[in-house]
């Protein structure tokens, strides 16, 4: 567990964003509405509960469904109103959204573990002084995923049943990745994934929307630098991308073809435009793996 | 002097934009495409056309047709409020449009928020005019405290909206940042900025003379033959017709309106017959060369043009201030 958690703080310093300040905003609003995980965090929080009396707040969608997949939705005392999903999480009573929980809301739910993204610290700064375990997940990748998902399994009192679950996205993963790794460097479509349309976004280094293209075997279409940069259209006309991920919902293939210049994109062209779910793939969740073997698919066919 | 030398700067800036992307489509490429179109050449590859027809050519002329438009507005409106700190937004021109378009993102598409904006600017102004007129006399005071106050007031209820939007906000926020690059929306819009743009400049431009006694104080330009009221009333509706109709396409960017005027006065004095015109251009260029810098300095990323404007600008405005007052 800590080799994974170091390992993740190694990936994206994210210095060089600071020059962008209003960039900087939109990537967080991204990050956080989305709830996609960002740069350096807090380690995880020990367990020191017995699951007997486990009440459990979550702050994010992410943190959300990872707690129903791993089994322990039954400990949850508290959501955002951002937790859409699985349908239970509906159920549950809401604290506020995912960029403005209310701190005397979670208080007064008698939680003894809060979990949420690193972009919620100043919640948990205001949660640990009274007692309160916080936990902030800090995931960039598919690994970083995986590896939080055994953090809050541990702290969540998932035992072996929690484990063998990790166990087996871990598996569906490197499965994925098998058969990216045995296929052609040439079969590897080169691939742009659109995150917003007005103004044009796409998914860079340090997202695991970028992290999923790789694992399943599609090559950037362009080189990008930061997280969630604003691109040139005429930069993805140039690129002649063979795959487009859409990963917003405002758009089809039938406005991408009216778009100028657009219809000479090989991935117009060939009808190779998919809309993947958004809250699959830009939440550090279980659905992650379901957007992995999607994205896979698309690439390489059902085979 | 300034004349000339934005004469000849201004077709050099077009051109350099137009001939400067991601895409490896040059002077060459960009004067074949313009033959084509003028049925002067041969038909160009459709990919350049596109490249430099669809998606250069409208937002060169939208960033030079905004920076004029917010440059005139500038000046119209530091003359009638006689206050060196006013810029095209001062008196809530900004803060309704945005309003209305984050109602119009909120409860409607993004194809109203350009008519939403537009309409939210005005209605605003008109509140703002309204409040200022004592005994049918606008006070350029009450005017200045009334804007600001209404400004705030309306900025405040964006934010409670955005609050209860929740996950929707990004939408708003991209459009407050501003952008010049052109929507489908948008790009139908741009011949009635550019004609809006134009119309503005000229009416300003046949009031420089009655814009330059109203400097001299209100009762000065009395004697002196002005009709201050009619000229008040016809520099504000101007103002921001101009500054409303921008903002309803490209959403803010700031500091063109509030720095351009004040350059051009540095170096050309504040005449307005001689401010006006040169205001308009420089903004223009200033802007095209501003969005040329966002578009291409860390391609295939874009940075937001207000970021690029604000960079720029401000260190080279203070040097004009203090190089001004060595002299």
């Amino acid at each position: 567990m800590g080799k994974g958690i170091r390992s993740i703080k190694h990936h994206y310093p994210g210095t060089r964003i600071t020059a962008h300040i209003p960039t900087i905003i939109i990537a967080l609003l991204l990050s956080v509405a989305l709830l996609t995980g960002c740069t350096s965090g807090d380690g995880p929080a020990q367990s020191t509960n017995e699951p007997d009396d486990l009440r459990i707040i979550s702050l994010s969608p992410g943190t959300t469904e990872i707690v129903f997949a791993l089994g322990r939705g039954d400990k949850m005392v508290g959501v955002t109103t951002y937790c859409n999903y699985p349908p239970a999480a509906l159920e549950v009573e809401k604290v506020g959204d995912a960029l403005n929980p209310s701190v005397e809301h979670i208080v007064s739910l008698r939680p003894t573990l809060v979990l949420g993204v690193v972009d919620q610290a100043a919640v948990a700064e205001r949660l640990t002084p009274l007692g309160i375990n916080v936990h902030l997940m800090n995931a960039t990748s598919l690994d970083g995923v995986m590896d939080e998902m055994t953090t809050i399994a541990l702290l969540t009192g998932a035992g072996d049943e929690g484990e063998r679950i990790v166990a087996d996205m871990r598996g569906r993963i490197a499965a994925v990745r098998e058969r990216a790794t045995t296929l052609d460097e040439s079969a590897w479509p080169t691939v742009f994934v659109e995150v917003w349309d007005e103004p044009l976004m796409s998914a860079g280094p340090g997202t695991f929307t970028h992290d999923v293209v790789i694992s399943a075997g599609g090559r950037p279409a362009l080189n990008l630098t930061m997280p969630w940069p604003n691109v040139d259209t005429e930069a993805v006309i140039v690129a002649k991308p063979q795959v487009v991920l859409l990963t917003h919902a405002n758009r089809t293939i039938e406005h991408l073809r009216a778009r100028p210049g657009w219809n000479a994109i090989p991935a117009v062209k060939d009808e190779r435009v998919f809309l993947i779910d958004p809250d699959s793939i830009s939440r550090p969740g279980p659905r992650i793996v379901d957007a992995l073997e999607e994205v896979a698919d698309r690439f390489h066919g059902n085979g | 002097m300034l004349g000339a030398l934005l004469a000849v700067a201004l077709p050099i800036v077009v051109i350099a934009a137009l001939a400067s992307g991601p895409a490896d489509v040059g002077v060459g490429e960009v004067a074949s495409v313009l033959r084509a179109h003028a049925q002067l050449g041969p038909q160009v590859d459709r990919t350049t056309d596109a490249i430099v027809w669809d998606m250069r050519l409208p937002r060169v002329l939208l960033a030079l047709v905004t920076g004029a438009a917010l440059s005139l507005a500038g000046v119209a409106f530091q003359t009638l409020l006689r206050n060196p700190l006013a810029d095209p937004f001062i008196i809530g021109v900004s803060s309704g449009a945005s309003l209305a378009a984050s109602l119009a993102l909120a409860f409607g598409t993004s194809a109203l928020v350009p008519p939403a904006g537009f309409i939210g600017g005005l209605v605003t102004v008109y509140v703002v005019y309204r409040l200022a007129l004592e005994g049918g006399e606008v006070s350029v005071r009450t005017m200045l405290l009334a804007g600001v106050v209404v400004s705030s007031f309306l900025s405040s209820c964006t934010t409670l909206l955005l609050i209860i939007m929740g996950r929707d906000m990004h939408k708003v926020v991209f459009w407050l940042m501003g952008s010049l690059e052109p929507t489908a929306t948008t790009v139908g819009l741009i011949p009635l900025v550019t004609l809006a743009t134009v119309f503005g400049g000229l009416v300003l431009m046949a009031m420089a003379r009655d814009l330059n006694l109203l400097l001299l104080g209100e009762d000065h330009a009395r004697h002196l033959g002005c009709d201050v009221s009619r000229t008040k009333t016809v520099c504000f509706v101007c103002a921001s017709l101009l500054a409303g109709v921008v903002v309803s396409v490209t959403g803010l960017i700031g500091f063109v309106g509030l720095v351009v005027p004040h350059m051009v006065r540095l170096i050309a004095g504040p005449d307005n017959r001689v401010l006006l015109p040169h205001s308009a251009a420089l903004g223009g260029i200033f802007l095209v060369l501003a969005d040329l810098v966002a578009r291409t300095a860390i391609s295939p990323e874009q940075i937001p043009v207000g970021t690029i404007t604000g960079f720029v600008g401000g260190p080279f405005f203070l040097y004009l201030l203090v190089r001004s007052r060595r002299i």
